[in-house]
């Protein structure tokens, strides 16, 4: 008796241990082909869908649209509560209609490297995160989802569940959570049409939102003069060179596949001790740095948690050639 | 004598145009063909008064020394890259509002450079209101102060005391653009179309 109890629990150990293995070799691929699908179904799909934003204590519906017209893609986001913002996307140009400011901002077409993604960064991505594809299937906004869950390996990023059409991979439901699992910020569509009625007119600001039209200079791709003496694992620049905004700010940006960090600098006469703003899931910070008699304004916002904003902070320095 | 008087008047209102993030085609023509010395002298002057009102004060226009020549500097380098960068067309595909009729090739990034300064000068506006009636000894700098702009009774004028709060919001302001910029380019990163645009609504907006 006792020889057959010794033996059932080396079976189960064995069992769990083969059971553990194949999941952890076979989720990681399976969860990049989802998110993979799941980057394209947002260029491919036409959809028409409501969704929810929410962090914190504020809560947003926002409607959602897209399609391909004459081989040209068309997309638009419009806020349907607080009426604080409208983006249209013609192929790669972008509209933002912010109506506290009265203008409708035009970007001027977009060249490579700035073209949106259309892949995922999967090395990035698995020196980052733990990718697991839930084995349940759910429904939201009547229909049936596959749930794909990337768990950090540090604490310098968050976590990130997707919830994905079974059928089609768009995403339904994304939840972003801190280490300890609290969420920080949900995004779930409530209802999502996948063959909408879409006319160009559907892509035309909202008469009266806005003033005027102002067109944004070209980005400009200029030397980066910057560096970090350490990153995360799986960060990276997105762009090799640095992009010019106008007053002599250069920009960078850092990804890891999932998580983004725009830096800003800028030339500046005062000096600023490092100060941290919140704002639900995205983190700002700021800090005066000197370089020989110059000082810079170093501006980070992140989707990342505070002490990796800090820690970039402090590790930012002027590149050495 | 009257010609140069209106002419002194006009390219202080559109100095002040300038200042504000308002100037047309026609201020910027102005200012361009203004007398470099004249101008650089009232941007003196207005420096002047900022030192005088505020002599700890960290706020600065920054635009005191040869700003036509950055100026042009500006325009040549935009003259520059219009010339190298090809233009995409997409007139064929998409709506009228994406070509904008307006955009000429130098004007759209004068706009932008123009407002960019607006920040700081809505600091400097507050001074030169402030400091009118201070600098009554220098009667002809206090009327040429005077005609940079005229307030209107909506307009608001921030006490000095209130100087700092300024200062925190040309920041606010300069933070709201960065993250604005950050959302936009997440889109462009992160795989999830314009999803990640959702966050802008959160961000605080310019009271």
């Amino acid at each position: 008796m006792r020889l057959f109890s010794l033996f059932h629990v080396f079976f189960t150990l064995v069992c769990l241990t083969i059971s553990t293995v194949s999941l952890a070799s076979s989720t990681t691929p399976d969860a990049l082909h989802l998110l993979r699908s799941m980057t394209q179904s947002f260029s491919t799909l036409s959809y028409d869908g409501v969704f929810v934003h929410s962090e914190a204590t504020n809560m947003n519906s926002m409607r959602v649209r897209h399609d391909l017209m004459g081989g040209v893609e068309y997309e638009s986001l419009v806020d349907l509560d607080g009426d604080k913002i409208e983006v249209l996307r013609i192929d790669d140009k972008i509209i933002s209609v912010y109506p506290n400011a009265l203008v409708a901002n035009t970007r001027a077409p977009l060249v490579p490297p700035f073209k949106r993604f259309k892949d995922v960064e999967s090395e990035r991505l698995i020196k980052g995160y733990d990718m697991i594809v839930g084995e349940h299937t759910s429904r939201i906004a009547g229909r049936n989802v596959v749930a794909v869950k990337l768990v950090p390996k540090d604490q310098y990023r968050y976590g990130h569940e997707f919830w994905l059409d079974k059928e089609n991979h768009f995403l339904l439901k994304h939840d972003m959570m801190k280490t300890d699992g609290e969420l920080l910020e949900r995004i779930q569509f409530t209802s999502v049409n996948f063959a909408p009625d879409l006319k160009d007119k559907d892509f035309v600001p909202k008469e009266g939102s806005y003033a005027e039209p102002v067109v944004e200079s070209q980005p400009r791709r200029v030397k980066n003069l910057w560096q970090f003496d350490w990153l995360p694992d799986g960060f990276s620049l997105v762009w090799p060179e640095a992009r010019s905004l106008n007053h002599g700010t250069s920009m960078l940006l850092l990804s890891d596949g999932m998580a983004t960090v725009s830096i800003f600098v800028e030339p500046t006469m005062k000096a600023k001790s490092m100060s941290i703003i919140s704002m639900g899931a995205t983190i700002a910070g700021e800090r005066s740095i000197k370089v020989k008699d110059q000082l810079y304004l170093l501006t980070m916002v992140g989707e990342v948690p505070e002490p990796t904003i800090e820690k970039l902070m402090a590790v930012f320095m002027p590149r050495q050639e | 004598m009257a010609a140069l008087n209106e002419n002194a008047s006009e390219m202080l209102t559109s100095l002040s145009a300038m200042f504000d993030g308002e100037a047309s085609e026609l201020d910027i023509e102005r200012l361009l063909h203004a007398d470099s010395a004249e101008l650089s002298r009232q941007l003196e002057h207005f420096h002047l008064i900022q030192q005088t009102l505020h002599k700890d004060s960290t706020v600065t226009l920054g635009l005191e020394d040869s700003l036509l020549l950055r100026v042009r500097a500006e325009l040549d380098k935009d003259d520059e890259l219009q010339a190298e960068e090809p233009v995409i067309s997409l007139e064929k595909n998409v709506l009228p509002f994406v070509s904008p009729k307006k955009a000429s090739p130098s004007r759209p990034n004068w706009r932008v450079m123009l407002s960019g300064v607006a920040v700081a000068a809505s600091v400097s506006f507050v001074i030169i209101l402030g400091g009118n009636g201070l600098l009554t000894s220098d009667t002809v700098h206090t009327n040429a102060v005077a005609e940079v702009r005229t307030p209107t009774s909506n307009m608001i004028v921030t006490p000095l005391a209130e100087l700092d709060k300024e200062v925190l919001q040309a920041d606010n302001i300069r933070l709201q653009h960065y993250l604005r910029q950050h959302a936009e380019q997440a889109a462009m990163t992160v795989g999830q179309g314009m999803i990640p645009m959702a966050r802008v609504v959160s961000y605080p907006v310019k009271e």
